[in-house]
């Protein structure tokens, strides 16, 4: 990296946390440090929750994914605004009204101690270890392509995101966020209009939207019945809807940044913003990697994208057998050249048998690529069984380094590391204010001064930001990172939501049939993902749904057992 | 049983919901065009 790119990603991040420690020191009361004073704006709280949604993987692994598979993520997204809307009209009410500063509070004043606590658990169990992931994600991939040392980064990242949240709370979260979202938007912009720029020529934004489209990269919509299937409409609007209901809805470090909102209806247009901004932004951000599929239909690219897989394979046996297949992807690469030149040509002329003709050769080398990379894969994982062979999350931070100008490598490096540390001090600054209420302040025999709460919740946030750079030091990378967060989302979110769903529409089921059965429930679905009964996607309206059944016929017979039908 | 009280809530439709569906139905047309008009 150039000095330049130092500057900038140095100074990017020293002035955000800067700003956020400066700007928000000195929090006396838990309404301050928990709730930010109750005071934000509507499209502070909008920036806010987007920021706390998008972290670092939504930025290094949703372009990979549309380079490798299109855009069909986006549909993941669908259920989202309706999810927004149902927490505006019944949940943000409710919320406000009872003025709680935890969302598991509501659960104690409808049902009881034992429930709030299990849930609180649950939360923090889950979102202590995605904590951990929000760091580690872009700490493993820095890592391998700057050759940055992973605990170090993991460990700098943390002691950042620490520095301000317990310093500042909810409010140097918002404050930061902010920000972050600005370097992020700009940046993510710089790069898809410098990715445009350095197109042939002669190919037109809407021209790479035909490529893109001729090999499927443009098959955003699948309407299949398929529940196998992770990405289709029908499992956005419905699995999607359920995991955001019960992410923005249940999730304390999402309800904590509509909690700060000034009123309802400051909360409120705060959920509706992210519902209309959301699949906007994915789409551009998988639009973004889209086009950098484009790019490299005319520049050249490495087999496979993960610089230490590639090492591993080329220091093993299987180094000859590996530089026959780079030999081979080289060959394609030039086939593919052509084969581009003369779709743009054909499309140029409007000659449409030419077009049709051009199109299933770039097809069918793009496949044979394809399946050469495939075929990389497989020998990386015999040459090194433990090494990452799926290149998603490489492919973006590969194209930053190696094509951007100076200057906008440590702008796209401050917009991965800002995404990383917005949605990790939320979670901090959630993880630390259920510990401390929740558990801590909830159990206590005698009440102490706000004070003494402030600094407990200061203590908990700090404690939890160490167990997340433990956790980030410790982990070790599977499948795709963003998947890994969403399906430890999906696990644990389907139960909590189908308890908050009790605790709104059915009065009549009560807290000890609520707390077996969100027992009962957890145990199954945690069974019926390691037996792969379903898509992950799928388990959150599963566990939802069998919550809620458990419950109604635990109630029904706890009712028939105490008061038994009286015999004629 | 105050606070279960508050619980209860009447259910009411905002314009912003509206806009909210409007403009996603709007969004997936949209991406329906884009995709059927490149292939």
């Amino acid at each position: 990296m150039a000095l330049l790119d130092w500057i900038v990603l140095g100074g990017t991040l020293f002035f955000i946390v800067g700003f956020g420690v400066w700007k928000t020191k000195g929090s006396n009361s838990v309404d301050d440090y928990v709730r930010g004073g109750s005071d934000a704006k509507w499209w502070t709280i909008g920036l806010s929750v987007m920021a706390t949604q998008a972290s670092a993987i939504t930025f290094l692994s949703t372009p990979g994914q549309a380079f490798h598979d299109g855009m069909g993520f986006v549909q993941f997204y669908f259920g989202l605004p309706l999810a927004m809307i149902v927490i505006c009209a019944v949940f943000i009410p409710i919320y406000h009204r009872l003025k709680v500063f935890t969302a598991y509070e509501l659960l104690e004043k409808r049902f009881d101690l034992k429930t709030r606590t299990l849930t609180a658990i649950l939360f923090l169990i889950q979102r202590g270890l995605a904590a951990g992931i929000t760091i580690f994600a872009p700490s493993i991939i820095l890592s391998a392509v700057l050759g940055w040392d992973l605990r170090t980064l993991n460990i700098i990242i943390g002691t950042l995101v620490i520095a301000y949240t317990v310093s500042g709370g909810t409010k140097a979260v918002s404050v930061t966020q902010k920000q972050q979202m600005f370097i992020i938007m700009v940046g993510m912009f710089f790069a898809f209009f410098f990715i445009l720029g350095s197109l042939p020529a002669d190919i037109s934004f809407g021209e790479a939207l035909k490529i893109a489209g001729a090999n499927e990269k443009l098959d955003i919509l699948n309407f299949d019945f398929d529940t196998k299937n992770r990405y289709t409409f029908w499992s956005g609007i419905t699995g999607g809807f359920f995991l955001a209901l019960a992410y923005f809805g249940t999730d304390q470090s999402q309800v904590q940044r509509y909690l700060s909102g000034k009123s309802v209806r400051e909360s409120q247009l705060g959920l509706i913003f992210n519902g209309i901004l959301k699949i906007p932004m994915q789409f551009f951000i998988l639009l973004v990697g889209v086009m950098v599929f484009v790019f490299y239909q005319y520049n050249s690219s490495p087999l496979n994208f993960n610089p230490a897989a590639t090492e591993a394979v080329l220091t093993s046996e299987y180094a000859d057998n590996y530089k026959i297949l780079e030999e081979e992807h080289l060959e394609l690469e030039q086939q593919k050249r052509m084969a581009q030149n003369d779709y743009s040509a054909a499309l140029k002329l409007k000659d449409y048998n030419a077009i049709e003709q051009a199109k299933l050769n770039v097809v069918q080398v793009n496949k044979e690529e394809r399946i050469n990379r495939d075929a990389a894969k497989t020998l990386i994982s015999e040459a090194s069984p433990n090494a990452e062979t799926n290149d998603k999350d490489y492919v973006f931070i590969h194209f930053i380094l190696n094509n951007l100008p100076r200057g906008l490598i440590g702008l796209l490096l401050a917009v991965i590391l800002s995404a990383a540390m917005s949605s990790t001090a939320s979670e901090l600054n959630a993880l630390g204010t259920i510990t401390a209420l929740d558990l801590y302040k909830r159990n206590k025999s005698k009440e102490f001064s706000q004070k003494h709460y402030v600094t407990a919740t200061k203590w908990f946030t700090l404690i939890w930001g160490i167990i997340a750079i433990i956790i980030a030091c410790v982990a070790n990378l599977f499948d795709n990172l963003i998947q890994l967060v969403n399906i430890i989302g999906s696990i644990f979110y389907g139960n909590v939501l189908g308890i908050f769903l009790l605790a709104f529409f059915l009065k009549f089921v009560k807290g000890n049939a609520v707390f077996i059965a969100a027992l009962v429930t957890q145990a199954i679905v945690i069974l019926g993902w390691s037996q792969d009964w379903m898509s992950y996607l799928w388990l959150n309206a599963f566990g939802c749904g069998l919550v809620i059944i458990l419950a109604i016929l635990l109630e029904g017979l706890d009712r028939t057992l105490r008061n038994p039908p009286i015999k004629a | 049983m105050k606070s279960k009280d508050n619980l209860e809530d009447k259910f009411t439709w905002k314009r912003e919901y509206t806009m909210v569906l409007v403009l996603n139905t709007l969004y997936i047309l949209i991406f329906l065009y884009i995709m059927k008009s490149n292939i």
